[in-house]
């Protein structure tokens, strides 16, 4: 770039400025300067660069330049190719994405990729990869790709080329429309310039994560180029750096292989043996200078990576443990961090922990290093060798160092000590004292999962209950307990305090003794805790009721309001003259259902990349061969491979549906979900192991829309997500009584969704004529690679589409007697209802609201019975209006409905919907 | 009490540092370096503690004065302590910036030796200071008995043997005005500040007494003046009782008191903009009338007319006084009236082009503000009706009074 003088002037006077304000001034000034040139015509070419640098810079040091940006797109447009590169230098800095101008950059760029001379493709690829807008994308990735596959374009060109592609499929992976070309590429690798192969590698490496099916034929390439640059020493004399041949591109062809499962030919599988064999061996001796065992340690550890990745020689792997034993020694920092890495690479994979646990006191040792992420290393390390035989000095050792740990460590530290705690825990009372232990010492830095987690486990196993209540009480009584252990303690004396109460200092007054003297100290939360605690303890010791209710009543006027609340209740609760009432409300918890902890997918939820996608996690085999047979089931293309058969899917596309009508899932699983929904506009209609899927409706009759949640519940994610909604039988029809529909403008489900994500989808509504038949919900996806679909009844029935009405206490009956008469429609059912009590008139109350139906107050006789009126409407317009009377007689568990509508259907349906209701009680 | 104090220049290099107590080390001078000068952005407060050690710092021309301590000190005091430090330095030096504080190390440390002892601040009297700690290596004119006499006597701030030929008195009144007008010409906010500067040379130990036109004095046809604050010298309880000022005026130059005038302002100036935003031009029209007795006038008036950031051409067109231009470094157009008779009105009329914008982002339309100065004027309506001097040997004095109205911030909403 030839030196422009303005330029120089202008940086070197914002220089020396003294102030900001000093500078600010300069650049305004200079601001209104090249506004006013920018206006004038017949600027020439070194007056429009100079400005439009001038402009670049002051957009670096942080000032809002909003003009000239049509500046920089006529200069990206020249045919001067120093125009051009100022061009796109103030194109790639200024312009935002969304600018209008980025259609003249898009024809520009286009015009260099295709037409322009090696220097000007270069300058343009250059920016493609800065600017990366979708359009771009879209538009030019087919050019781009020509210039990377033409026999005619030189090196440099391939090379940027490769680069870019891999940086718009990086961004955009569904833009560029990789998979058509994704084979293409891979040619290349084998390409004699060692600079276009490392570039491509990079690109097939990205392509490989995403079509692993279509970039199957890149790993023989890969091994030929290794076995050419390990074996054959083939090595252009540029790319030797300190005597190792094209590092960069051994570690890149290394890593490529590790997505790939083993090559099923023989012949490669011997070669890729033989070559990681030749580099382990080269890494036993060590090399002198610092970019030479750079260079050589990283080729080794992405050999060693690879070694584990293909699982094929035992004796391989034993090698590489004595190898990284002597790295995690190291006094290299660098190579300390690599061993550690790959050392619990290897743990997640090798047979046998043995040959890794000769390493645990250097391990241990680690923990104390003075850098933060070999710390760290080795903290996965010990998750990862951790087994039943090593579990308590493993536990031991890492509690000892969570006292010291940094901050940032410790929350991670303590998750892992409550997973292996659990997972290896082969005594109660170890169980429980590492627990408190750990509570006491991570204390803040832990989340609450960890103490939900103990109670969870406390409340499945017996055995475990009447330790944990004298530790618990043992914990409170310490002149210093901490807040998680405080929750822990209250919650286990709570549900089993009576187990303790005969033993010495342990008598119920003691508990709530040693309970009411940490209350003040410890957070609202807690507190609210040990309230409930404290209701417990009315209903579990009465001889010490009236100490618990002064401390519930001295609570009542709390200043937050949750705890106000919960005092309240609970106090009102406990002063209820009616002996069933409180051991029901609170009977002990039934233990939990077993399902996977919530601290694992906690710690697995922490693991967050951005770049490659990683071969294994931390955690052991077990999570990793879970892992890797999901990725498997996920992609199963991908283990036919060494049967040698084609690629072909499965069949578990969703849209088919079952095959099968025997098979199809049955619909009685969720009526109890069902049966709540019709009076409650939200809820969960499905809760299963997998999904859990929630309903949340809003009618305003005669049309509706109906929200279906999706969450998932599983531990890994679930693909292939479709839900459908329609009404059986009647697909056909022409008419429909009832129309179901996606809502227009909703963004489409996702691709996949992740534990604990959730996926939602709206469905319109409409009713078009009284119908019986309530829609069909259709669900399916692929969870760890097995299809499933579920088919439920959507809670839509005509009653739905009903709207409350008043009117005039004496016009009920005589509507009501008119209805009688014109026997338009009337349904009658007499109900059990065995769970009615004196005092649940509220509840059918609400249950007839619910269903849209107007309670007319005082116009029956008798004071228990409910009447109510509602109309319901259609598309048409036609109304039809309908009256209940709803007489409970709890003295007989029974009671009788009536309901009186002006179409018979609509009867009948309201009949059966509250049936279905109480059925469910 | 105050542990250390610091000057720094505008870079941060420390130009004296003067420990007072041993609670502190000279290396603190770095922490409130590294905290408050070299942090770019920060909020800045005025204080800022930093672990136990609370840095009071105030900036002036091309320094930073800063006071240090580890106590928990009057905040108040500490800042009236800095800015008569800045008021020593500007009577001894003519400016106090980083040259003259360079080209008199001696003399700051000796000053600041004087000012504070173990950290409680001592005689801050210019007067007083100037008898001991003298600019020139001459030996100091006073005897030692006298000084003493004088620092523990009742009128600290006053030698007892003054004598001048000519018994003469000065006042001048100068009143600040803020002013902030909504677009829609609504007054939100305009307040007085006023300062009355007396120099006076008179003989021996004259009995001063000043009257106002104060509204409580006057039977509600005066002014309403509050917040007064008072020099030293003046009898407070007398005030207190009927209102009156009386006081032993030091020798020279002082500030007399300082007030606050919030009710029925005279506004000097009457500010009448248009401005009009159409597409890529913003027409302006400014219209400004003196508001005050055609025997005045206003001199050295700026008005900054505020332009959008994208401004590049103005034609600019004045009628009356004054000449306008662009000022792109400020962002504004700026007129320059060196001199408005009153009653007189001015006005301009401007269009502005902007340049074209890839997003139009709406402009923020700072105020119009206005600076000017007019002599004999009050925008309170203050007056001096009298000041009376009494001495022992019945002397005839002569007394003059000045007024002066200038802007302080004076803000008209567009």
């Amino acid at each position: 770039m030839a030196p422009m003088k303005g330029l120089t002037v202008f940086i070197a006077d914002l220089r020396k400025c003294r102030s900001h304000e000093e500078e600010e001034r300069r650049v305004n000034k200079e601001l209104a300067n090249i506004r006013t040139k920018f206006k004038e015509a017949g600027l020439n070419s070194y007056n429009r660069k100079k400005y439009v640098c001038k402009l670049v810079y002051m957009s670096l040091l942080g000032y809002d330049v909003q003009f000239g940006h049509k500046e920089a797109v006529d200069l990206a447009s020249s045919a001067k190719y120093s125009e051009k590169q100022i061009g796109y230098l103030a194109v790639t800095l200024l312009l935002p994405e969304d600018s209008g101008y980025m259609r003249g950059v898009l024809a520009a760029l286009r015009r260099d990729i295709n037409g322009g001379d090696d220097v000007s493709v270069c300058v343009a690829l250059a920016a493609v990869s800065n600017v990366a807008t979708r359009e771009i994308a879209e538009a030019l990735t087919e050019e781009i790709l020509n210039q990377l596959l033409s026999p005619s374009a030189s090196t440099f060109v391939k090379k940027k080329a490769a680069l870019c592609l891999l940086r718009l499929l990086r961004r955009f992976p569904d833009a560029a429309g990789a998979h058509a070309w994704a084979a293409r590429v891979i040619p290349y690798m084998g390409h004699r310039d060692a600079g276009v192969t490392l570039a491509v590698t990079s690109l097939a490496t990205a392509l490989a994560q995403q079509y692993p099916d279509a970039m199957r034929k890149a790993a023989a390439f890969a091994v030929r180029r290794l076995k050419s640059l390990v074996l054959d020493g083939e090595c252009p004399t540029d790319y030797m750096y300190y005597t190792v041949a094209a590092p960069w591109l051994q570690v890149k062809l290394l890593r490529l292989l590790q997505y790939f499962p083993a090559p099923e030919s023989a012949e490669l599988r011997t070669l890729l043996l033989r070559i990681l064999r030749h580099i382990i061996d080269a890494g036993q001796d060590a090399p002198r200078e610092l970019q030479q065992m750079n260079a050589q340690y990283s080729i080794l550890f992405e050999a060693i990576g690879l070694g584990i990745h293909l699982d094929v020689d035992q004796g391989l792997m034993h090698e590489s443990a004595a190898l990284l034993g002597r790295f995690i020694t190291s006094r290299e920092t660098n190579v300390r961090y690599l061993g550690l890495e790959t050392m619990a690479h290897l743990a997640a994979y090798i047979d046998s922990l043995a040959p890794l646990k000769r390493f645990q006191g250097v391990i241990t040792q680690a923990l104390r290093d003075r850098d933060v992420s070999v710390r760290r290393r080795a903290l996965d390390l010990l998750y990862s060798m951790c087994d039943v035989d090593n579990a308590k000095p493993v536990v031991g050792e890492l509690l000892r160092h969570m006292g010291g740990a940094d901050l940032a460590l410790r929350e991670e530290m303590a998750l892992k000590v409550a997973i292996l705690t659990e997972k290896y825990a082969t005594e109660y009372a170890w169980y429980i004292d590492v627990m408190m232990r750990l509570v006491a010492l991570a204390g803040e830095h832990l989340g609450d999962e960890v103490w939900h987690r103990i109670v969870q486990v406390v409340l499945g196993n017996e055995e475990l209950q009447l330790y944990a209540c004298t530790i618990a009480l043992q914990a409170l009584n310490a002149p210093v307990c901490h807040e998680s252990a405080f929750k822990v303690s209250a919650y286990v004396l709570g549900e089993f305090g009576h187990l303790i109460a005969n033993a010495p200092d342990s008598a119920p007054i003691d508990q709530l003794k040693a309970l009411q003297s940490k209350m003040p100290s410890v957070s609202l939360q807690a507190r609210a805790v040990a309230l409930t605690t404290v209701a417990k303890f009315t209903n579990l010791f009465p001889e010490i009721k009236t100490a618990c209710l002064r401390v519930l009543d001295r609570h009542r006027g709390a200043l937050d309001a949750e705890l106000q609340q919960r005092a309240c209740e609970y106090y009102a609760l406990a002063t209820v003259e009616s002996d069933a009432l409180l051991p029901t409300v609170f009977e002990e918890m039934p233990p939990f259902a077993e399902r996977q902890s919530a601290l694992v997918s906690r710690l697995l939820k922490q693991e967050g990349d951005t770049e490659d996608q990683r071969t294994w996690v931390p955690g052991g085999r077990d999570i990793n061969r879970e892992r890797r047979a999901q990725q498997t089931g996920e992609n199963p293309a991908e283990a036919d491979v060494s049967d040698g058969k084609d690629g072909e899917l499965p069949q578990s596309d969703p849209a088919d549906g079952p095959a099968d009508p025997a098979e199809e899932p049955s619909i009685t699983e969720s009526r109890r979900h069902y049966a709540r929904l019709l009076w409650e506009s939200d809820g969960i209609l499905y809760d299963g192991d997998e999904v859990q899927i929630g309903l949340m409706a809003q009618y305003k009759p005669p049309a509706g829309r109906v929200g279906v949640f999706l969450g998932n519940k599983a531990a890994g994610a679930i693909y292939d997500i479709s839900i459908q909604a329609f009404v059986k039988d009647s697909k056909d029809d022409k008419n429909p009584p009832l129309s179901v529909q996606e809502s227009p403008g909703q963004s489409p489900l996702p691709a996949s969704l992740l534990p604990l994500g959730q996926a939602r989808i709206y469905f319109d509504v409409t009713c078009h004529r009284v119908f019986a038949t309530a829609p069909t919900l259709r669900i399916s996806y692929t969870q760890a690679g097995a299809p499933t679909v579920l088919e439920l009844q959507l809670p839509v029935t005509c009653v739905h589409f009903m709207a409350p009405v008043t009117i005039a206490v004496p016009d009920f009956f005589a509507r009501w007697k008119q209805l009688g008469e014109a026997e338009l429609g009337e349904a009658q059912s007499v109900l059990k209802t065995p769970f009615l009590e004196e005092r649940s008139g509220e509840w059918l109350r609400g249950v007839v609201g619910g269903m849209g139906f107007a309670l007319i107050q005082g116009a029956d006789p008798a004071p228990d019975n409910i009447v109510a009126v509602g109309i319901a409407t259609c598309e048409s317009g036609e109304r039809f209006g309908c009256l209940m009377r709803v007489e409970p007689k709890p003295s007989h568990s029974l009671t009788r409905i009536t309901v009186r509508a002006t179409n018979d259907m609509l009867a009948k349906a309201v009949a059966t919907n509250i049936a279905m209701i109480f059925d469910s009680k | 009490m105050l542990s250390a104090v610091f000057i720094y220049n505008q870079k941060g290099e420390v130009l004296i540092s003067r420990l007072y107590r041993h609670d502190v080390k000279r290396s603190v001078a770095d922490v409130f370096r590294v905290h408050v000068i070299a942090s770019v952005g920060a909020v800045r407060s005025p204080v800022t503690t930093l672990g136990s050690t609370t840095f009071f710092h105030i900036r002036y021309d091309n320094l930073w004065v800063c006071a240090v301590a580890r106590h928990n000190v009057n905040a108040a005091l500490v800042f009236e302590f800095l800015y008569r430090v800045l008021g020593l330095g500007v009577s001894y030096f003519g400016r106090f910036d980083e040259s003259a504080v360079k080209s008199n190390f001696v003399l700051v440390y000796e000053l600041l030796d004087e000012v504070l002892d173990f950290g409680y601040p001592q005689n801050m009297e210019v007067d007083t200071l100037k008898l001991y700690v003298t600019t020139e290596s001459v030996r100091s004119r006073v005897e030692a008995p006298q000084i003493t006499m004088q620092a523990t006597g009742a009128t600290t701030w006053r030698r007892q043997d003054i004598a001048y030929k000519k018994n003469e008195a000065f006042v001048d009144v100068i009143e600040a005005v803020n002013l902030l007008v909504s677009a829609k010409g609504t007054v939100l906010r305009s307040d007085v500040q006023g300062q009355i500067v007396m120099r006076s040379f008179l003989s021996g130990m004259p009995e001063c007494k000043f009257g106002l036109n104060d509204k409580l004095q006057m039977d509600h046809a005066g002014v309403d003046i509050a917040d007064c604050q008072f020099h030293q010298c003046v009898r407070l309880g007398k005030f207190d009782v009927d209102r009156t000022i009386s006081f032993i005026p030091p020798d020279g130059e002082f500030e007399l008191m300082r007030y606050r005038a919030t009710d029925a302002i005279n506004l000097p100036f009457k500010v009448l903009p248009v401005v009009r935003e159409r597409g890529r031009t913003v027409e302006y029209e400014v219209l400004i009338k003196a508001n005050f007795s055609a025997k005045l006038c206003a001199t050295n008036m700026v008005v900054t007319v505020p332009t959008p950031p994208s401004a590049t051409t103005c034609r600019i067109k004045v009628t009356g006084a004054g000449k306008a231009k662009y000022d792109p470094e400020e962002n504004a157009l700026v007129w320059r009236i060196s001199r408005l008779q009153g009653l007189q009105e001015t006005s301009l009329t401007a269009v502005v082009d902007l340049a074209p914008m890839a997003k139009p982002v709406p402009w923020s339309r700072p105020p119009i503000s206005l600076d000017f100065q007019v002599l004999m004027f009050t925008a309170s309506g203050l007056l001096v009706r009298f000041l009376k001097v009494f001495e022992k040997s019945n002397y005839h004095s002569v007394k003059w009074v000045r007024y002066m109205t200038k802007a302080g911030s004076y803000q008209v909403r567009i």
